[in-house]
């Protein structure tokens, strides 16, 4: 089973492998399981009247794909577009979305152990979206929880862009 | 003996019952069908046996049922020496039943006597299984009760009528019946003896501390061959916080005797800080520092240490965020003991020992708990560090609910 080859079990503790992006200076990690591919940056075609977190659509080989702006998601402020700039797309919740990212690092591979609690303080909701935190190569992983990226309302808005 | 109970003589009842031969024929209720030796005596009997009905109406019916028909059988005795048609076996039976009556006439006696004490509390079951038992001789001479008008006309019997009931029969059946119900008696009381000395053996846990032992013992294996990261996290934390509650002289805990203070430096605004409540100094570097989002504006980030992650502060924007400059010059972070949390500062001081009366300690807390009071000698406010670790830990939601808070 795929799900089995990318979870390496030692034990109790399974191993887990996290594909890494950067976002306004941070790594953060997607679980492997939920990427689907990454594209170089494309042309996105703005929707009137969309929620303020959607960029637009992509036209993915005849498929009609939503692309969130995830600095925007996270609260973080806009950046500009650079060669580097990736959009990932990624599956969750039964729905295929686009994230666009800064830049895509590798994938690495996290024991289950090795992720601590995130910090929670504050009323931001898109706290929730922090699994946890993880050293690896010397830096600091924020590991991002994606099936809580958007709530069900979220979800049905999409649907109707 | 006016105060036998009601369960004393229906002991003697049902052990007569228990020990006569006729008890099958005694105990049924007489019928319409039923036949009975002489027609006439039932009539006579049921007339005699009216006015005890109606005495024992106040009693427990399912008690006094029993009892009537008894008497309504037994009445006929009182009358067997008048009827001349009565054959030899049904005289002996006679004389048997005339013995039994008598006896029961002494229960009734007895059941109207309880029946006038009704304002007495009613004595549960195992309460009159623990009186003691009254004896043989202490029933039989129920006569010398002190009579009423009411138990005369009722039980018209003469002392030597009821010295005949308490014939060999009847005492062995009580006797044997005693010895029965004491026996229960001592069964129920090893059974409560029994239950208070189980509980006591069962309580105690002797399970859980080897189990935990063990697990204590694997999470160590696992964290000295592979996590070792993950076991320098504990040993920074290994300490408990400080206590911090405030004792009634109005200081707190850490400040009854003379204690040292830090002198900090936040924003251009001079703090102190008890130095019993700080853990660690690192160097501030916001480069390498990992902001996450959706955080409070306070929080800066984690900032890594050799002892762990280290949750920055920034202490201006927390403490005074009225006055604080978007502009700082954070060149430290001072941890809590005991706890993840770290203050940035700009500029950190030698310590100073002060007496806790050089202090003017604020006597409400309710707005800026952390604000412990005001050193006098230096004119710079005091923090309350424990009390401060407390609000950053309550403002953790994730650190809520690991702790079930």
């Amino acid at each position: 089973m795929a799900s089995n080859a990318a979870q390496k079990t030692t034990s109790d503790d399974p191993v887990l492998q996290w594909v890494t992006f950067r976002l306004a200076g941070e790594t953060y990690g997607i679980n492997v399981m939920q990427v689907q591919e990454v594209l170089r940056y494309t042309e996105i075609a703005p929707v009137p009247g969309a929620p303020e977190y959607v960029l637009g659509i992509i036209n993915l080989r005849g498929n009609v794909v939503t692309v969130i702006d995830t600095r925007n998601r996270f609260g973080l402020a806009s950046g500009e577009m650079t060669d580097n700039t990736r959009i990932v797309i990624i599956e969750t919740e039964g729905h295929v979305i686009g994230i666009l990212v800064d830049s895509v690092a590798e994938v690495v591979y996290l024991r289950q152990s090795e992720v601590e609690t995130a910090p929670n303080v504050g009323n931001d909701e898109s706290a929730k979206f922090i699994q946890g935190v993880c050293h690896k190569n010397d830096e600091l992983l924020i590991l991002i929880e994606l099936n809580k990226l958007l709530t069900d309302t979220e979800w049905a808005e999409l649907e109707e862009v | 003996m006016g105060n036998k109970h009601i369960e004393e003589t229906l002991t003697d009842y049902f052990g007569e019952l228990l020990n006569e031969p006729n008890e099958a024929t005694l105990t049924a209720a007489p019928s319409k069908n039923e036949v009975v030796d002489d027609p006439m005596d039932v009539e006579s009997s049921s007339a005699q046996a009216k006015p005890l009905e109606v005495k024992h109406a106040p009693i427990k019916l399912a008690e006094t049922k029993p009892i009537k028909s008894r008497a309504i059988e037994a009445t006929p005795v009182q009358e067997a020496p008048a009827q001349n048609n009565v054959s030899q076996t049904s005289n002996k039976n006679l004389v048997f039943e005339e013995k039994k009556s008598k006896k029961i006439n002494v229960i009734e006696d007895d059941l109207k006597e309880e029946s006038r004490q009704v304002s007495k509390p009613a004595v549960g079951p195992l309460g009159s299984y623990k009186k003691p038992f009254v004896s043989n001789q202490e029933l039989t001479p129920s006569a010398e009760k002190p009579s009423s008008s009411v138990e005369q006309s009722v039980v018209p019997l003469s002392k030597a009528s009821v010295s005949q009931s308490s014939d060999a029969v009847g005492t062995a059946a009580y006797q044997q019946h005693k010895q029965r119900l004491e026996r229960m008696l001592q069964q129920v009381s090893a059974l409560d003896s029994s239950s208070n000395t189980i509980a006591p053996t069962v309580t105690p846990p002797t399970v859980a501390p080897p189990t935990t032992e063990s697990r204590i013992s694997t999470e160590t294996e696992v964290s000295e061959q592979e996590q070792v990261d993950v076991s320098l996290d504990v040993a920074a934390y290994e300490m408990p916080p400080l206590s911090s509650e405030w004792l009634g002289n109005g200081r707190p805990n850490w400040a009854q005797e003379q204690f040292d203070i830090l002198l900090i430096e936040v924003n251009g605004l001079q703090l102190a800080v008890p130095l019993v409540a700080l853990g660690q100094i690192q160097d501030l570097d916001e480069e390498a520092m990992t902001s996450l989002f959706g955080q409070s504006d306070w929080f800066m980030g984690l900032q890594k240490t050799p002892m762990g992650n280290v949750k920055t502060v920034n202490t201006a924007k927390f403490v005074m965020p009225e006055r604080y400059k978007d502009e700082h010059n954070y060149k430290y972070v001072v941890s809590i003991n005991g706890l993840s949390w770290g203050l940035a500062v700009d500029n950190i001081h030698q310590p100073i020992s002060i007496d806790p009366d050089s202090i003017r300690w604020r006597p409400k807390r309710d707005s800026r708990p952390w604000m412990a009071g005001m050193v006098k000698d230096h004119m710079c406010v005091l923090l309350d560090i424990p009390a401060m670790g407390e609000i950053l830990q309550e403002q953790d939601k994730n650190h809520a609910q690991t702790t079930g808070g």
